[in-house]
C-alpha cells in the first residue's frame, strides 16, 4: 500500500464518527437505489409468476377456421399444443343455469403444462370418451361425480351449417382438475384429441411457446401466421409485458419513471455525501498542504479523496444493498395483504423479493457514480491545495471583506451585540452555510412534494371511480327488472338506479351539425351514438329537471328520447364540447340502427333500424356509475326502461346500482330472495373495489413516506454533522468571546439567532419552490384526467415542515454548543 | 560550483495603489556546501524568498535556478517532484503529519516517490538525529526539539541539493535551539549539505558562513565570514 492510501486509511480510522456518518449516508442512498430496482424487478416477477399461474406460459395463440395440419409446426424454436371447442355440455338437458352450462374442449396433453392446469387426481384423457372435468364444476352443481365414473351428459354443438344439434353422450371421468386458472373461466372440461384427424365444428387454436423469448417473437408469429394460414393471432400480452417485452409506450413510461426516481435519489444523495467529503477535505487540508510541501503531486492529493470514497463505498455499498433488500422484504411483508387485494387475479404466489444479478450490478454502478460525483469537487479542491495555505494555517472559515459582514441596524436593535455576532458568523460561513441551507431546502422540497403528490394522487383515485358510485351493482335481464325493483322499493336501502347502455348508428347526417357532421362517415356506419336507458323513476326525475313532461316519453307504441346534444374532442388535453344536433331537431323522427356484431366480418355493423322521436335537446350532465356524460365524446339518446322492449330485439342485461349503508347484509338478503328463481343475477361489490383502491393508495403512501423518511434522515445527519463541524472550528473564537465576558445567556442568544437565520433562509427558498412544484404536479396530473379537483394547499404539511426545520437546526446547534461548553476556556484558547 | 542562482527575482502582491513589492529584483548565488543565513525584519520579504526557493510559491518575474533547473519554468507536477527530490524544507512549526509515525514522517518524500528508503542512509540520519528510540511514536508524543529533528531528517532523506530552514528555532527554547543549529552545522560540515537558514536570531546569523540581509524586498547586505 502506498503512503497516500495508508495516510487516508489512518485518517478514516482517526475520524470514526464522521466516516461512520458518511458510510451511513452511502448506505441509505444505496438502499434506496436497491429498493427502486428490486421493487420494480420483484413486482414484475410477481406479476409474471401470477400470470403464468393463472393464464399459463404460452406466448401466442394462432387461430384457424379448421384444424391445421400439425406437420406445419415442426420447428425446434417452439413447443405448442392445439385445442378447439367441442361442444356445450350440461349435466342434464334441462339445465339452464350458467353454472351448469359449460364448454368442453378437445386438446393436446401440452395444455396441462402451458395453461398451468393442476390435475388433482387421474391422468390426462387419452381416448375420445375420456373426460377431464374441473372440481369447480362438480362442486358448484352439487354432482357426485368421481374419478372413474361413467357420466351421461347432454352435449350441444353447431353442425357447421348454423344449426345447433344436441345429444346425450357418455364419458368416463379420467381426471379431476383444479378449476382456478383462466383456461377454465368458461370451460370446465377437456377431452383428448384422439388421433390427428379429430374434427370439431369450431375454430382451432395452436398455442405456441418459444424457447427463447425476445423481441423477435412478433415477427416469428407473423411469419407462422402467414405460412400456416391462420386467420388471427393473439398474444399472452400480460406475460410478454411482465417479461420485459412491453410496448414502447409502456417501456418509455416505466423507464422515465425509474429515471426520475433515480435522478431524485442520486441528486439528494450527492448533496449529502458531497457535504461529508467536503468536510473531510477541510479536516485534511492542512496535512494535504504539508504533503504538498514535501512534494506530493496534484494526482496524489486528488487520489487521497478518491481513495477515501473507494474505502467508504466498499463498506457502504454492500451494506446498502443488503439493507435495501432487507428493507424491501419488510416492506413487502407489510404491504402484502394490501397489494394482493389490488391484484384481481387469483393468487398462487406471495410477494417476494427477487434479486437479479443485473439489479445488483445496476445498483453498484449507480451508487459508484453517486459517490464519484460526490467526491469530484472535494478531490479537485484537494488537488489544488497549496502548501502555503496549509503552512500558514488559513484553512478555517474564510473571512470576507469587512463590508460584506455589515449587519443592519435593525438586527442590532433586535438582538443586541450577541445577535450581531451571530449574523456576522452566518455571513462569514459563506459556502458552508449555503450547503447547510441547500440540504435543508432539498429535504423540505422533497417532503412537501411527496406529501402533495400523495394527496393529489389520493383524490384523483377517489374521483376517478366516482364518489357517488353504488355500494353494489348487479346485472340481470330486463324482463326480471320489475320484480327486482319491487323488492328494492321495500328493502332497507338508501336508493338505487338502473341503467343500460346500447350502441347504435345514426345513418342520416341531416340533423347533425358542426363537429358531429364532420365525424359522419357516409361510407361506413354513419355516426356512432349511445342509447342510454334509465330506470323509469330516475328518467322521470331527469326529464322533470329539464322541464319536460315525463309522461310523453312513456307512450306505448312510440319511442321518444331526450337528446344529449354534445360531441366532444380532446384539444390540448382539455375536453372541448360542441353541439351535435341542429336546434330544430326536436319533434323529428330519427332512424337509428342498432350496433350488431358481424361474425363474418368480425366487426360491428349497423343492424336493426328503429325509429325514435327526438324530444328535448339538452347538455345537462347526468352521472351515474356506468355512465358519465361529462366525459362522453359521442351524442346520446336518453330513454326510460319502458322503451327497452320497443327498441331492442332481444331482452338485454341491465345494470342496477344499489346504495345501502349495510351493503353486505342487503346484498346477501337480495341474493337469498332471488336464488331459488332460476333467474340470472350477478352481483358485484363496489365497496370492495373502493377498499382495493384505498389499499393501492396506502401502498403508494408506504413507498413515498419510506423514501422521504430515508432522504430526510440523511439530510438531518448531514446538517448536524455540518453544524457540529463548523461550531468545532470556531471553538477558539467562542472561548475568546467567553474570556472577554460574553455570558452563557448571551452565548445562547447568539446560537438561537444563528439558528433562526438558517431556518428562515431555508424556508424562504423551499416553500416557494415546493409551491411551484406542487402546482406543476397538480397541472400535469389533474389536467390529464380532466377531473374537477380544485387546487388545494395542504397547510398542515407546510407547518410540519417549518417546525421540523427549526427543530433540526436547534437540535444540532444545542448538541454542538453542549460539547463546547464541557471544555474549559483555557483548553480551547490553547488548542490552536 | 553554483547550486543556486536567482536572477532579478520579483514578487508583487495586489495591484495599483495597493500593490506591495515583496521581492524587488533579488539576485544572488550560492555555492555547493555553503551555510547561509538570511536575516531581515518582519515583512522584509525573507519568507517570500524562502517559499519561492522552496518551490511552493512562484515569482512574478525573474528566475530561480537550482542545480541547473530553472524552477520558475516547471509545471506544478514537475515542481512537486523536483521539490521532493532536490529540496529539503524545515519549518518553524515542524509541519509533521500527525497521524504518521516518526519513521513514516522521515521517509515521506521517498514514499511519495514510491521508493524504498536506503537502509544505510536512513540509519545514518536516524542515529545522527538521535531518534532511534522514537521511530514508532506519533509527532504528538515528541517534544518540540524532537519534532524539529524529525523535520530536519525528512528534509535530508533525499540528499537534496538545497536545504531550506524557515525560522527552525523560532518555536524552541535556547537549549533546543542550540542543538538544532549544531545539527544543521554538522550535516553541513560532514555531508557537505548546502543549508540556507532564515532567522531572526542574531547568534544563529553570526554562526553562518555567509549572511544576507533583506529589507523592503531588496538585498542590503551580503557578507562572507569564513
Amino acid at each position: 500500500m502506498n503512503i497516500v492510501s495508508k495516510l487516508t486509511l489512518r485518517h478514516i480510522m482517526g475520524h470514526k464518527r464522521r466516516s461512520l456518518l458518511t458510510v451511513m449516508a452511502i448506505i441509505v442512498s444505496v438502499a434506496m437505489v436497491t429498493a427502486v430496482f428490486t421493487s420494480i424487478f420483484s413486482f414484475l416477477r410477481f406479476l409474471l409468476n401470477s400470470t403464468i399461474a393463472y393464464d399459463g406460459s404460452w406466448h401466442a395463440q394462432l387461430q384457424y377456421n379448421a384444424k391445421p395440419d400439425t406437420a406445419q409446426f415442426t420447428s425446434d424454436e417452439y413447443e405448442f399444443y392445439m385445442n378447439s371447442a367441442l361442444c356445450e355440455m350440461r349435466y342434464d338437458k334441462d339445465v339452464t343455469t350458467d353454472k351448469g352450462r359449460t364448454q368442453i374442449d378437445v386438446a393436446d396433453p401440452g395444455v396441462i403444462e402451458m395453461r398451468s392446469i393442476k390435475i388433482l387426481e387421474g391422468k390426462f384423457p387419452e381416448k375420445e370418451n375420456e373426460l377431464l372435468i374441473t372440481k369447480k364444476y362438480i362442486e358448484r352443481n352439487k354432482l357426485t361425480w368421481k374419478l372413474g365414473d361413467t357420466v351421461r351428459v347432454y352435449c350441444e354443438a353447431g353442425d357447421g351449417n348454423g344449426e345447433r344439434k344436441g345429444e346425450y353422450r357418455e364419458f368416463v371421468i379420467c381426471a379431476i382438475a383444479e378449476g382456478n386458472v383462466s383456461f377454465f373461466d368458461y370451460r370446465n372440461g377437456i377431452v383428448a384429441i384422439t388421433g390427428r384427424n379429430a374434427q370439431t365444428n369450431y375454430n382451432w387454436n395452436v398455442n405456441v411457446r418459444y424457447k427463447n423469448l425476445d423481441k423477435g417473437i412478433y415477427k416469428k408469429v407473423d411469419a407462422l401466421v402467414k405460412n400456416t394460414g391462420a386467420f388471427n393471432q393473439r398474444y399472452n400480452s400480460e406475460l410478454l409485458n411482465f417479461s420485459g417485452l412491453m410496448s414502447d409506450g409502456v417501456k418509455t413510461a416505466l423507464t422515465s419513471f425509474v429515471a426520475v426516481l433515480l435522478i431524485v435519489i442520486v441528486a439528494a444523495s450527492v448533496i449529502m455525501i458531497y457535504d461529508s467529503f467536503a468536510v473531510s477535505y477541510q479536516e485534511r487540508e492542512r496535512y494535504l498542504g504539508m504533503l504538498a510541501s514535501v512534494g506530493a503531486t496534484r494526482r496524489q492529493k486528488r487520489f487521497s479523496i478518491y481513495f477515501e470514497g473507494l474505502i467508504l463505498a466498499a463498506i457502504g455499498i454492500p451494506l446498502g444493498i443488503l439493507s435495501g433488500i432487507a428493507g424491501m422484504a419488510v416492506t413487502f411483508k407489510c404491504i402484502e395483504k394490501d397489494f394482493l387485494s389490488t391484484v384481481s387475479i387469483p393468487i398462487q404466489d406471495t410477494l417476494k423479493v427477487h434479486i437479479n444479478i443485473w439489479v445488483v450490478i445496476g445498483t453498484v454502478l449507480v451508487s459508484a457514480l453517486t459517490i464519484f460525483i460526490s467526491c469530484y469537487i472535494p478531490a479537485r479542491r484537494a488537488s489544488k491545495t497549496s502548501p502555503i495555505a496549509a503552512i500558514k494555517g488559513t484553512n478555517t472559515v474564510k473571512v470576507k471583506k469587512a463590508g460584506k459582514l455589515r449587519v443592519s441596524g435593525l438586527t442590532k436593535k433586535l438582538y443586541g451585540y450577541e445577535g450581531e455576532l451571530a449574523v456576522k458568523n452566518f455571513k462569514r460561513n459563506g459556502r458552508r452555510s449555503r450547503t447547510i441551507i441547500f440540504a435543508l431546502v432539498v429535504s423540505v422540497v422533497l417532503f412537501l412534494s411527496a406529501t402533495n403528490f400523495s394527496q393529489i394522487f389520493g383524490e384523483l383515485v377517489k374521483q376517478s371511480i366516482g364518489e357517488g358510485s353504488a355500494d353494489f351493482t348487479m346485472n340481470l335481464y330486463a324482463k326480471d327488472s320489475a320484480k327486482v325493483q319491487e323488492y328494492l322499493d321495500g328493502a332497507n336501502i338508501d336508493g338505487y338506479y338502473g341503467e343500460d347502455i346500447e350502441f347504435a348508428y345514426l345513418k342520416d347526417s341531416g340533423i347533425l351539425t358542426g363537429k358531429a357532421k364532420e365525424n359522419f362517415d357516409a361510407g361506413k356506419n354513419g355516426t356512432e351514438i349511445l342509447l342510454y336507458f334509465m330506470d323509469n323513476a330516475s328518467f322521470d326525475a331527469y326529464a322533470k329537471s329539464l322541464g319536460e313532461d315525463p309522461a310523453s316519453y312513456h307512450v306505448k307504441g312510440s319511442v321518444k328520447a331526450i337528446l344529449y346534444d354534445c360531441v366532444g374532442e380532446y384539444l390540448n388535453r382539455k375536453l372541448q364540447k360542441t353541439n351535435a344536433f341542429n336546434s330544430d331537431t326536436t319533434g323529428k323522427q330519427i332512424t337509428v340502427c342498432l350496433s350488431q356484431y358481424d361474425e363474418q366480418l368480425r366487426e360491428y355493423v349497423a343492424g336493426t333500424a328503429v325509429t325514435i322521436t327526438a324530444g328535448k335537446l339538452t347538455r345537462k350532465d347526468y352521472d351515474s356509475f356506468l355512465f358519465m356524460l361529462k366525459y362522453e365524446l359521442r351524442p346520446a339518446f336518453i330513454l326510460p326502461f319502458d322503451a327497452l322492449a320497443e327498441v331492442l330485439p332481444q331482452d338485454p342485461v341491465v345494470t342496477y346500482g344499489v346504495f345501502a349503508r349495510d351493503y353486505e347484509t342487503e346484498k346477501n338478503k337480495l341474493e337469498e330472495r332471488f336464488s331459488g328463481e332460476g333467474m340470472f343475477l350477478n352481483i358485484q361489490e363496489n365497496a370492495a373495489e373502493l377498499q382495493q383502491l384505498n389499499a393501492l393508495i396506502r401502498i403508494v403512501k408506504v413507498f413515498i413516506y419510506g423514501f422521504i423518511t430515508l432522504i430526510t434522515l440523511i439530510a438531518i445527519i448531514n446538517i448536524i454533522n455540518s453544524i457540529a463541524n463548523s461550531m468545532n472550528e470556531r471553538r477558539t473564537e467562542f472561548a475568546m468571546l467567553k474570556s472577554v465576558g460574553v455570558t452563557p445567556k448571551g452565548f445562547k442568544k447568539m446560537i438561537y439567532v444563528e439558528c433562526a437565520r438558517y431556518g428562515i433562509h431555508a424556508l424562504l427558498w423551499s416553500l416557494p419552490v415546493s409551491a411551484l412544484l406542487h402546482y406543476l404536479m397538480y397541472r400535469s396530473l389533474v389536467m390529464v384526467e380532466t377531473l374537477d379537483i380544485p387546487f388545494k394547499i395542504y397547510w398542515v404539511y407546510d407547518i410540519a415542515a417549518i417546525v421540523a426545520v427549526f427543530a433540526v437546526i436547534l437540535l444540532s446547534l444545542i448538541y454542538s454548543a453542549d460539547k463546547i461548553k464541557s471544555r474549559t476556556i483555557i483548553e480551547d484558547l490553547k488548542s490552536d | 560550483m553554483k547550486v543556486l542562482e536567482t536572477v532579478d527575482l520579483c514578487k508583487t502582491y495586489g495591484s495599483g495603489d495597493t500593490m506591495v513589492k515583496a521581492l524587488d529584483n533579488v539576485s544572488f548565488s550560492v555555492e555547493r556546501g555553503e551555510f547561509l543565513a538570511i536575516v531581515g525584519p518582519s515583512g522584509s520579504g525573507k519568507s517570500t524568498l524562502m517559499h519561492i526557493l522552496g518551490g511552493v510559491d512562484t515569482p512574478t518575474s525573474g528566475s530561480a535556478i537550482i542545480d541547473g533547473t530553472d524552477i520558475s519554468k516547471l509545471d506544478e507536477t514537475a515542481l512537486a517532484i523536483f521539490r521532493r527530490r532536490q529540496i529539503g524544507l524545515v519549518y518553524q512549526f515542524y509541519n509533521l503529519i500527525p497521524i504518521l509515525t516518526v519513521e513514516e514522517n522521515l521517509t515521506l518524500p521517498l514514499l511519495l516517490d514510491g521508493r524504498k528508503p536506503d537502509k544505510r542512509q536512513l540509519d545514518n540520519i536516524i542515529d545522527r538525529l538521535g531518534l532511534r528510540e522514537r521511530l514508532t511514536h506519533l509527532p504528538s508524543q515528541l517534544s518540540g526539539g524532537q519534532q524539529q529533528r524529525v523535520s530536519i531528517g525528512r528534509a535530508l532523506i533525499n540528499n537534496p541539493a538545497l536545504m531550506l530552514a524557515d525560522e527552525p528555532t523560532g518555536n524552541l527554547d535556547s537549549a533546543n535551539s542550540r542543538e538544532i543549529i549544531s545539527l544543521l552545522r554538522k550535516f553541513n560540515k560532514e555531508l557537505g549539505q548546502t543549508v540556507i537558514i532564515i532567522t531572526h536570531d542574531e547568534n544563529i546569523a553570526l554562526s553562518a558562513d555567509r549572511l544576507i540581509e533583506i529589507r523592503d524586498g531588496r538585498i542590503v547586505r551580503d557578507e562572507r565570514r569564513a
